[in-house]
């Protein structure tokens, strides 16, 4: 069975280190990525190719958008790959979609670099972040929910966790 | 929606690389309660979900 993104295991360390590159760069950045909901502004990082290994971050994003950047540049940029995170070309896409493709990670213990915690109470979920490792053994998310962020959290820090997901 | 899938049930996965956490090495988490409220994501209203 073919994993996720089709990727072999020494390609998925590869993109999983670079999304978590991506979810740094924009975690030092935050002046530089706006909150926002718009459609016509929430895909610039993806829609103008805002490569993070050259130092880019997206203007404005909301937390899938974000989330979404952060995977196409570990899968898309750095392997060709298709929109396996919400099947829509790389060009659209929300929490809703994002727990429609993947698959499920079910233990904590089985989180890696990339996986994503989706948060709300059931579909079509309410927020989106990136888990980019573990600090004492407990997984951390670079998490876009305002304007103040992006922001460096545990991966619990809101209570209605609803589910981890893999797309790498 | 569709039958649910596990990572864990798929051998692709077994014995997954461990992460390298060396990147996180002197980054302070923000405490929760420091953490504005999000925002909700684009789509939640219902709509198509955004920018196509």
């Amino acid at each position: 069975m073919p994993s996720v993104s089709g990727l072999s295991r020494d390609q998925r360390k590869d993109a999983r280190r670079a999304v978590t590159r991506a979810a740094l760069l924009g975690l030092k950045n935050p002046e530089r990525i706006h909150y926002t909901q718009d459609a016509a502004l929430r895909w610039d990082g993806i829609r103008n190719h805002r490569v993070s290994g050259k130092g880019a971050v997206p203007t404005h994003s909301d937390c899938s958008s974000f989330a979404t950047w952060c995977l196409w540049n570990g899968l898309e940029v750095g392997f060709g790959t298709d929109d396996v995170v919400n099947a829509l070309g790389w060009g659209a896409g929300y929490t809703g979609t994002m727990l429609q493709n993947g698959k499920q990670v079910r233990h904590v213990e089985s989180v890696r670099q990339g996986d994503c915690v989706l948060y709300g109470s059931a579909w079509p979920g309410s927020h989106v972040a990136v888990v980019v490792g573990r600090q004492d053994g407990v997984p951390m998310v670079v998490s876009h929910g305002s304007e103040e962020g992006p922001f460096f959290v545990r991966y619990d820090y809101r209570s209605d966790l609803l589910q981890f997901r893999r797309y790498i | 929606m569709a039958h649910e899938e596990f990572v864990e049930d798929d051998p692709e996965y077994e014995a997954e690389p461990e992460d390298d956490d060396a990147a996180l090495a002197g980054i302070v988490p923000t405490d929760p309660s420091n953490v504005p409220p999000d925002e909700g994501d684009a789509g939640q209203a219902g709509a198509a979900g955004d920018g196509r």
